[in-house]
C-alpha cells in the first residue's frame, strides 16, 4: 500500500548524507541548514518569551487590560481611530459567522475579530486581545 | 557550446545541493519524530523545522479498518504569537502551554540533530 506523504519526504535515499559530499559544497549546505534551525529555534524562543512577558504584565485586571488594549488600538490607528469607524467596521457581516447586526454582542465580537486581524502583527494589541479572548473562553 | 556545458554543470550542482538539503530535512524529521516518546506500532511520526518560522508535525497511522490516516500540523511562528493549522483548517492561536511545549521540543530538536546529524561541521 502506498502511504501518502508530504512532497518533502518523497523519493531520495534513506541514509544520512555523508560528510564527503562536501566536494559538492555539502558541508556548506549542512552548515546553512543547521544555521537555519538555530535561527528558527531562536525565533521561537524569543516569541514564547515575549508572550510570557506580555501576559505577565497587566496582572489579571480586565479593566486594565481594556485600557492597555484601547491605548494600543488608538496609537496604531493614529488619528484615524474613531467610534464612527468602529461602528462601520462592526456592521460588516462575516461569511463564517451568521452575523446579526441587531445583536450588540455579535457586533462587538465582529469588531474584535476584524481588529484582531488588522493588528495581528502588532504584538501588544494582539497579546491583549488574546488575553481577552482567553478570558471569554473560560 | 562551452557556455551551454557550463550552464548544465551549474544546474546539476544546484539540483544536487537541493537534493542534499531535502535529505538533511528528511533525517532531521526522523530524529524529530523520536522526541515525543515511543512511536506506536503502525505509526509514522515526523517533526521538523521547515524554515525560520515554520515547524511541522506529521503523523501517519493505520486505523482499525486498515485505512491510512494522516494528520499534519503546521506551526507558524510570528513575532506576536504562534499560529497553528491542521490539515488545511483555518489558523488558530496556540495557548501559552502549547507554545512552551513547542519551544522545549525545538531546543531538544536542535540538540539532537547537532549531535546526530551535524557533528561533522
Amino acid at each position: 500500500m502506498n502511504i501518502p506523504s508530504l512532497n518533502i519526504f518523497a523519493g531520495g535515499p534513506d541514509s544520512a548524507p555523508a560528510p564527503y559530499e562536501g566536494a559538492d559544497g555539502g558541508i556548506t549546505i549542512a552548515r546553512e541548514r543547521f544555521g537555519h534551525v538555530d535561527h528558527a529555534e531562536h525565533t521561537l524562543d524569543t516569541t514564547v518569551a515575549n508572550l510570557e512577558a506580555i501576559l505577565a504584565l497587566p496582572a489579571h485586571d480586565p479593566e486594565r487590560v481594556n485600557e492597555t488594549e484601547m491605548a494600543a488600538i488608538k496609537s496604531s490607528y493614529n488619528d484615524s481611530f474613531s467610534a464612527e469607524q468602529t461602528e462601520i467596521v462592526s456592521t460588516e457581516p462575516t461569511p463564517a459567522a451568521k452575523f446579526d447586526p441587531n445583536d450588540p454582542e455579535a457586533r462587538e465580537q465582529a469588531a474584535r475579530d476584524l481588529a484582531m486581524q488588522a493588528h495581528l502583527d502588532n504584538p501588544v494589541v494582539s497579546a491583549a486581545r488574546q488575553q481577552l479572548f482567553d478570558r471569554q473562553q473560560q | 557550446m562551452k557556455k551551454l556545458l557550463k550552464k548544465f554543470v551549474s544546474q546539476k550542482r544546484e539540483e544536487r545541493q537541493a537534493e542534499l538539503y531535502r535529505n538533511l530535512i528528511r533525517h532531521e524529521a526522523k530524529i524529530g519524530g523520536q522526541l515525543f516518546g515511543p512511536i506506536p506500532k503502525n505509526h509514522r511520526r515526523e517533526f521538523f523545522c521547515l524554515d525560520e518560522r515554520t515547524w511541522i508535525w506529521h503523523e501517519e497511522w493505520i486505523d482499525g479498518n486498515g485505512s491510512v490516516q494522516t494528520k499534519t500540523t503546521r506551526y507558524d511562528v510570528r513575532p506576536d504569537g504562534i499560529l497553528k493549522a491542521q490539515d488545511g483548517q483555518p489558523y488558530q492561536r496556540v495557548d501559552l502551554d502549547e507554545a512552551r511545549n513547542l519551544r522545549q521540543a525545538a531546543h531538544e530538536y536542535k540538540l539532537r540533530i547537532k549531535t546526530e546529524l551535524y557533528n561533522f561541521i
